[in-house]
């Protein structure tokens, strides 16, 4: 059996979600897509329990300062790749914060959420504390690493159940 | 309290146990359930009561049918109903079409409209595309194919105009954006549909966010390059067709019935769709439905150099051909020259039309001239070339004229004609009645101005004309002095005799009475009046002779030519001999040339 599922990925603007996933998903358009259309689609097969599950991973441009996320493309999302870069504390409470708009709109879905750069642990903003807390609070935050590809697989997996109804 | 369980109610049911043997225990039934039995017989009566039910029926139907509604898609309230709703639109129409025909009327107005201007929109793209092909090289290449085709110049143009393929479609769905389902056409290298699906999906998204469009407009058409993809939103799926070249406007209302189709059949499979695609696997038969009927072989033109051998041997076989008709020209030039000196010819024309292989050859001919297909068939030329316009007349070269004479008389077998400047020269021997029919008809042949038969001999003249120049070359000799027959020349009294009876028997044929002279000459010694008595003796003599020999009387006549008429010279006693003699020569009949 295969399922299809749109999952968008978050975050606010260089927290490295495209270099995050970029070695792990196939891709045929280019990064420019992302700037000019503000999104990039890219395809990514997972296999849940004798079941493939085609991950259709919508890469939207981060929101900043100068452009708000695009709802729309959010629509039908089936799960979240929220991501945090681990050395900037702002990005992840932009995360949070972007999380919960969508939480609160028509298309609220599963979310995984990823702090990346953990090769740069030493710099990090983001503390120990700080994840425990979210811990408490229900969240199961993926320390990850574009550099050494840390917790990606397992943040595709974890997603992919999800969107099926399983626990990650 | 009363109670209700008499015979008299019918519905009140009856339990003989009970009530024949304890009635304290119905009694205390009674206590017991009395107000559920009656609540009961309340329920059982407005179950039976028609019109309550009605009623109750009435009251929960809309909200029935809304349930039925909303649980999707639900074929059997539709095919239950649809029945009865068709058969009561038929009735009411057929009663009176014009409360259907007001019902319909806001909606109908609108739908023609749009129909009418997309089929407007429709024929000005054809007539401008055919506009443009019209004075390019490309339109003259057109029209030489219709001409050759024998089909219109805008249905050629149309053909050519409307080529195109659809080469890959793609079924996506709206909420999500992911692949429910791609066909492509055969030989089509395709890129990933998945990802080209979700791009596509993402571009309507692109597209109404940045002209603020409002939710219902979508990116109808995008052109990349020779590709066009034509976009049919539907509200719960969007179909994708990737066109190469330009489709027809009719196509799109295709696309547009197939979505359509594809909402009905699968509507609720799209409102439930959680990323299992395989459910719209049957889907493939509609897309491929929609894509197979649409498409068009894609007309490649001819590759250059064959166009350009083509153009060198079309030229080549111009200009070979050219040659042959010139070499051709100058045979039949050098024909129609041979004509004009041809007897009873008269060429007035001579041409050969442009790209035509035909000669024409206008002027007049006599019919006694010769055949000019055997004519043209000397000269090595095709007869099947020659368009010969030729007037009848009669001409009056002597070659001609002797033939019609000839056709027109029929003359027997012996008999010679001939013209010269125009007079009719007959000989030979023919029977009185044709000599007549000739007399009488000769000079009425065209070009025949007289008639010259004294060469004409009627049946056996010609026995009489050589028996006669038997008879006048024959000769009876004397001795000098004498007018008795000689012994020796007895055999030629005979002979003479013989000449005279055929001859006469050949003008009793004739119809003629003969007459012969028998002439005496004398030698030139003695008196001429000796000698004149001596030639009538001797003549004389010679007819006696012949009478005795059996000829009949009076047909001979002697005369005496004395020597004034000699043979010989008298240099000679031998010259003189041949002067004693008797001639012969015949009077009647004159028929024949003397000779």
């Amino acid at each position: 059996m295969e399922y299809k599922k749109k999952i968008c990925m978050l975050g606010s603007f260089s927290v490295g979600k495209t270099s995050l996933v970029r070695r792990y998903v196939q891709s045929i358009f280019e990064e420019k897509y992302l700037t000019t259309v503000g999104v990039k689609i890219d395809k990514k097969t997972v296999r849940v329990d004798g079941d493939d599950v085609l991950i259709m991973l919508w890469d939207i441009y981060g929101e900043d300062d100068f452009q708000k996320l695009r709802m729309n493309f959010l629509r039908g999302a089936s799960g979240y790749l929220l991501v945090a870069d681990g050395t900037r504390r702002a990005t992840l409470d932009k995360a949070l914060e972007l999380n919960e708009r969508v939480q609160a709109g028509p298309d609220a879905a599963p979310v995984v959420l990823v702090v990346n750069k953990v090769d740069l642990a030493p710099d990090w903003e983001v503390t120990g504390e700080l994840l425990d807390e979210l811990r408490t609070k229900g969240w199961q935050p993926l320390k990850s690493s574009a550099k050494t590809g840390e917790s990606v697989e397992d943040a595709f997996l974890a997603l992919a159940r999800m969107t099926l109804g399983k626990k990650p | 309290m009363p109670d209700s369980a008499t015979p008299d109610n019918p519905r009140r049911p009856r339990n003989p146990s009970v009530e024949g043997a304890e009635p304290e225990l119905a009694e205390l039934r009674d206590i017991l359930f009395h107000a559920e039995r009656d609540e009961l017989l309340a329920l059982r009566e407005r179950v039976h009561d028609f019109g309550q039910r009605s009623h109750d029926v009435a009251e929960v139907l809309p909200e029935a049918v809304r349930l039925r509604g909303e649980e999707g898609v639900d074929e059997q309230l539709t095919e239950a109903l649809r029945p009865t709703v068709e058969r009561t639109l038929k009735e009411s129409v057929e009663r009176d079409p014009q409360i259907v025909a007001e019902a319909l009327f806001p909606a109908m107005g609108p739908s023609i409209r749009r129909a009418i201007s997309e089929y407007f929109k429709a024929l000005v793209q054809s007539f401008d595309q055919a506009m443009q092909h019209s004075f390019s090289i490309q339109g003259i290449r057109w029209r030489i194919e219709a001409m050759r085709t024998g089909k219109s110049f805008s249905e050629v143009a149309l053909l050519h105009s409307l080529v195109y393929r659809v080469e890959q479609i793609f079924l996506f769905h709206r909420q999500t954006g992911l692949l429910l389902r791609r066909v492509v056409a055969p030989e089509v290298a395709a890129m990933d549909a998945d990802m080209m699906a979700g791009m596509m999906a993402a571009l309507q998204d692109y597209a109404r966010d940045s002209f603020h469009a409002a939710k219902s407009d979508a990116l109808e058409e995008f052109a990349v390059g020779e590709f066009n993809c034509w976009v049919e939103q539907g509200p719960k799926a969007v179909l994708v067709a990737v066109i190469r070249g330009q489709a027809p406007q009719a196509y799109r209302l295709k696309l547009r019935e197939v979505t359509e189709r594809v909402h009905a059949v699968f509507g609720k499979r799209l409102d439930e769709f959680s990323g299992d695609a395989s459910v719209f696997d049957p889907a493939e038969d509609l897309l491929i439905e929609s894509f197979a009927s649409q498409r068009r072989e894609h007309a490649m033109p001819p590759p250059r150099p064959y166009f350009t051998y083509s153009l060198a041997t079309v030229v080549l076989l111009f200009v070979g051909w050219q040659a042959y008709l010139g070499y051709e020209d100058w045979r039949w030039g050098r024909f129609v020259d041979m004509l004009r000196e041809e007897p009873g010819y008269t060429i007035t024309s001579f041409h050969r039309g442009w790209f035509s292989r035909y000669y024409e050859i206008g002027g007049m001919r006599d019919p006694q001239s010769t055949d000019p297909i055997s004519l043209l068939q000397k000269e090595g030329l095709d007869p099947t070339l020659a368009d010969l316009q030729l007037g009848r007349y009669y001409a009056l070269d002597d070659v001609l004229v002797a033939k019609r004479a000839a056709a027109l008389l029929a003359p027997p077998a012996g008999v010679r004609m001939t013209v010269e400047s125009g007079v009719l020269r007959v000989r030979g021997e023919a029977p009185a009645d044709w000599i007549r029919d000739l007399e009488s008809k000769a000079t009425l042949i065209a070009g025949v101005k007289r008639v010259d038969t004294t060469g004409l001999l009627l049946p056996g003249q010609s026995d009489f004309v050589k028996a006669r120049g038997d008879l006048a070359a024959a000769r009876l000799q004397f001795n000098e002095g004498s007018a008795e027959i000689r012994q020796d020349q007895r055999a030629a009294v005979e002979n003479v005799a013989a000449l005279l009876k055929t001859l006469d028997h050949l003008a009793q044929e004739m119809g003629d009475e003969l007459s012969v002279e028998a002439v005496g000459h004398t030698d030139s010694t003695g008196p001429d009046a000796a000698n004149q008595r001596l030639g009538l003796y001797r003549a004389t003599r010679t007819v006696q002779a012949l009478e005795r020999s059996g000829l009949r009387a009076a047909i001979v006549h002697p005369r005496s030519a004395g020597s004034s008429e000699p043979l010989a010279g008298e240099g000679s006693e031998s010259e003189r001999q041949i002067n004693r003699c008797v001639t012969f020569r015949v009077l009647r009949p004159q028929a024949g040339a003397q000779p």
